[in-house]
């Protein structure tokens, strides 16, 4: 990969990155260390990365560093043990559809989450996805849909509530 | 609502995911139409579908770019190309200290008279007077071997005598001298021998001028107190200008290569003698 493939890469690719990676974990400065280090991952390693699956090797990169530091997050919030405070579903903002989906989407699992994620904002196809996540084409699929299931729960116990 | 089998359910999902035929989709919007609850789950489930949020940018791209190689590489040279010139800027310092004169083991003997060939007036080499670049050679007539007295003199001697120019000697003498007073560092011995070897050069060069010819004479058993021995002082004030004035004006001091016992022993100090016509002094050059 040259330098010029790797920074047409960074011009097309760091926007939705960056935006999987704060759909995922919602603090500004925890995605962009995750897009600046997938990138570096990448250049490190252009050698070895095909330019035609960089795209999916980035997410990849990127997906894995949200696991670890989601993994933290959930060791620190045990440890502090924050069990009175409010659901955060309760302190959403219900002014339109988009932001109580985004809400829902922080309420289901994290594997479904980011299928869902990487499905509808990027568009991937279920064996890309499979690619990033180490999932069968098959698993992609069911975890897609049952995201969207539990989703559609969510949002259909926000609507008799409201 | 009824429940809605979950046959139906993937049908739907296989639906809004797009997998699906234009027929095979045609039929199932057939089946919903047909079906309140399906529409009913086919609208909530339509609404899990994400919009792309394109206001969502990472505003620091530039940051991952990378530069090209040459641009990478400009640094290198530059510190590079900085460590050469404090290399150079380091040697030319280090050349252009005073050192004490090397050690000559060797003894200059009787019986030699050498010509010393004019010596290009180089103003570098005039400011540098410790750098011995040439030989004066002082045979020994009683060795087998003939070993040259090295290093005797300071400058390049011209082999074309006529390119001593006694026009720019002023100049140079001016800022010589200033040159030589101006390094405080240099010990009262140092200037004085820097001193002597410029006079020694300098009476070579007119000397060359004027006769072609000079005469340094290796002299044995000359005891220092034979001439008088004047303190560095009166050395570097009077009897040094004396002598420059002599220069200026034409008159030629007298030098010899003297060698001299040192502790009761024969020879060990070579030494020149420079006789102006008020004084007479001698220096150890190499000992």
């Amino acid at each position: 990969m040259t330098i010029e493939e790797y920074n047409q890469i960074v011009y097309s690719q760091s926007d939705a990155l960056y935006r999987f990676a704060l759909k995922n974990i919602k603090v500004v400065e925890d995605a962009q260390e995750i897009v600046q280090t997938s990138f570096e991952k990448l250049w490190i390693n252009k050698n070895n990365v095909d330019p035609t699956k960089c795209k999916a090797y980035l997410f990849r990169i990127a997906y894995n560093c949200m696991i670890d530091i989601i993994r933290k997050q959930k060791r620190e919030v045990d440890m502090e043990l924050i069990s009175n405070r409010e659901p955060q579903s309760e302190q959403a903002d219900f002014r339109g559809l988009k932001p109580i989906l985004e809400n829902a989407l922080s309420q289901i699992s994290e594997m479904q989450r980011n299928v869902i994620l990487l499905r509808d904002y990027e568009g991937y196809s279920y064996l890309e996805i499979g690619e990033i996540m180490n999932l069968t084409e098959n698993q992609v699929k069911i975890n897609i849909f049952r995201g969207r299931q539990a989703l559609q729960k969510i949002l259909g116990k926000l609507e008799n509530y409201l | 609502m009824k429940e809605i089998s979950e046959e139906l359910q993937w049908e739907i999902f296989e639906l809004l995911e797009g997998n699906l035929s234009s027929e095979e989709s045609l039929i199932i919007l057939n089946k919903i139409k047909s079906n309140k609850d399906l529409e009913n789950y086919h609208s909530s489930l339509k609404q899990t579908y994400l919009l792309n949020d394109d206001a969502i940018v990472y505003i620091n791209k530039q940051s991952l770019i990378r530069k090209s190689s040459w641009q990478i590489y400009v640094s290198p040279l530059k510190y590079a190309a900085a460590a050469v010139v404090v290399l150079c800027v380091s040697y030319l310092f280090y050349t252009n200290q005073p050192t004490s004169i090397q050690k000559q083991p060797r003894v200059a003997k009787n019986e030699t008279k050498k010509i010393i060939e004019p010596i290009e007036f180089n103003k570098r080499e005039q400011l540098i007077p410790m750098k011995l670049t040439n030989v004066v050679t002082v045979e020994d007539p009683n060795s087998s071997q003939n070993i040259p007295l090295e290093k005797l003199s300071l400058n390049k001697f011209n082999k074309h005598k006529k390119q001593f120019q006694p026009s720019s000697k002023l100049i140079e003498e001016y800022e010589f001298y200033n040159n030589l007073t101006a390094n405080t560092y240099l010990s009262d011995e140092e200037k004085k021998q820097i001193m002597l070897k410029w006079l020694l050069i300098h009476s070579a060069n007119y000397c060359a001028c004027q006769d072609d010819c000079i005469e340094i004479q290796p002299t044995k058993n000359i005891a220092l107190n034979d001439v008088e021995v004047k303190n560095d002082q009166q050395l570097s004030k009077q009897w040094i200008n004396e002598v420059k004035q002599m220069i200026k004006s034409g008159t030629i001091p007298k030098i010899k290569l003297v060698t001299s016992r040192k502790k009761e022993k024969w020879l060990p100090t070579l030494g020149i003698q420079v006789n102006t016509e008020n004084a007479s002094m001698i220096a150890n050059i190499i000992e």
